[in-house]
């Protein structure tokens, strides 16, 4: 776009101090990163607090980023030991599906049986990715919404990219069964 | 093929990446495992179910606030903290004293100050002290000097005033008197000449009488 900087831009003036700059970054990928937390938390409270737990550890680490590989993928495996840890921290369960915090963006917001859809779509990924364990969520957010690859996905983890596929099974399978059972109800 | 090599690639075959071979290996292992097309099945339901994924909103949060406020609060603390100990340091290092005397502060380095004992200060607060009686006693025998000469000149004062208006008062008494005795002088010599007038008239009378009697003898000792 014209007249945007680049990631690399951006984060070679806010390392100079420029707030501008950071605050620019951080406008870039909040929404991008909050829903992220969202589906990995499963409610509002614990995104939001997600969402500046791991922006604010971005903050601190930011120098560490020596632009060796693309900026989401570095942020994105930050993200992913802060979300981890929040998590680990966290009560063992929390859903929040009824929260009407999922209704969609503004572009739907004006349109009642759009924004009724998006919200049962999200309500379900929601109460899907809740039937799975902590790391098997991190590998289906990380596939199937950020869309990095196997390599990149074991990289972040610190896994192998074939123990990534495996768990991704996994997790489908866990899903799978979720689905039949609701069905069956 | 077996399960395990077809589930390697199966990501690939459902995202269409795969070629030749490869691909109709794993299409020919899909159509006799349940298993592996269920995984397939999974695979397209979840990038459905993650395309119609419509995105939430962030709620409203104060970005500038969050990251640099906190920061600059600590950056004032560290340096408030970092000056007080380096300010301690040089105090310790420099052997820096700070006293007090009549003149104000006194700062000296490496303990060369003016060094005052308990014994000292006592002495010189007894000091202090006498000082300050013997500057009460001579204040009180000022003030008290000065209060008899106030108070005599007070009474020269009055009595001065009392002479006058004794001397005064003498004075009108004086012209009052004065008066008096001229008015009944006055009234005495009027009475005194009223008194030789009638005498001086009671003689020309008594006179005239003698002289009538006397002609009225003679004229009848004529006629006798």
């Amino acid at each position: 776009m014209l007249g945007s900087k680049s990631d690399q831009q951006l984060i070679t003036r806010a390392l100079e101090g420029s707030e501008r700059a950071w605050l620019s970054l951080v406008k870039r990928y909040e929404k991008r990163l909050y829903n992220y937390a969202y589906r990995m938390g499963g409610n509002a409270d614990d995104a939001r607090d997600m969402l500046q737990e791991i922006l604010m550890a971005v903050y601190r680490n930011l120098g560490a980023y020596r632009g060796e590989g693309p900026f989401p993928a570095w942020l994105f495996r930050l993200a992913s030991f802060r979300c981890a840890d929040f998590l680990r921290r966290r009560r063992p369960y929390v859903q929040d599906t009824d929260a009407m915090d999922l209704i969609a963006d503004e572009r739907i917001d004006r349109h009642p049986e759009a924004n009724m859809i998006s919200t049962q779509q999200n309500r379900e990924v929601i109460r899907l990715m809740n039937s799975l364990s902590r790391q098997q969520r991190l590998v289906v957010e990380l596939k199937f919404f950020q869309h990095f690859t196997f390599d990149e996905i074991g990289s972040q983890l610190g896994i192998s990219s074939n123990t990534a596929k495996t768990r991704l099974y996994s997790a489908l399978k866990s899903m799978r069964k979720v689905t039949e059972v609701s069905l069956a109800v | 093929m077996q399960c395990e090599q077809a589930q390697l690639y199966l990501f690939e075959f459902a995202e269409g990446d795969l070629d030749g071979s490869l691909r109709s290996d794993i299409d020919q292992h899909l159509q006799i495992c349940d298993a592996c097309s269920d995984l397939l099945q999974g695979i397209w339901e979840m990038d459905l179910k993650s395309t119609a994924w419509t995105n939430i909103n962030v709620p409203r949060w104060n970005r500038r606030d969050y990251f640099f406020s906190s920061r600059q609060d600590f950056s004032w603390l560290q340096l408030a903290g970092s000056l007080s100990s380096v300010l301690v340091l040089i105090l310790v290092l420099f052997r820096v004293e700070i006293t007090n005397n009549e003149t104000g502060f006194q700062i000296s380095f490496a303990g060369q100050s003016d060094y005052v004992s308990s014994q000292e200060i006592d002495s010189r607060l007894r000091q202090l002290a006498m000082q300050n009686q013997r500057d009460v006693d001579t204040s009180m025998v000022n003030f008290t000097s000065q209060q008899v000469a106030a108070n005599q000149l007070m009474l020269r004062t009055i009595l001065m005033a009392s002479r006058s208006e004794r001397r005064q008062d003498l004075g009108t008494m004086m012209t009052v008197w004065n008066e008096d005795r001229r008015r009944l002088e006055e009234s005495t010599e009027d009475s005194l000449r009223f008194l030789l007038r009638n005498q001086m008239q009671g003689r020309r009378e008594i006179g005239n009488i003698t002289h009538v009697l006397n002609t009225i003898t003679n004229q009848q000792d004529n006629n006798l």
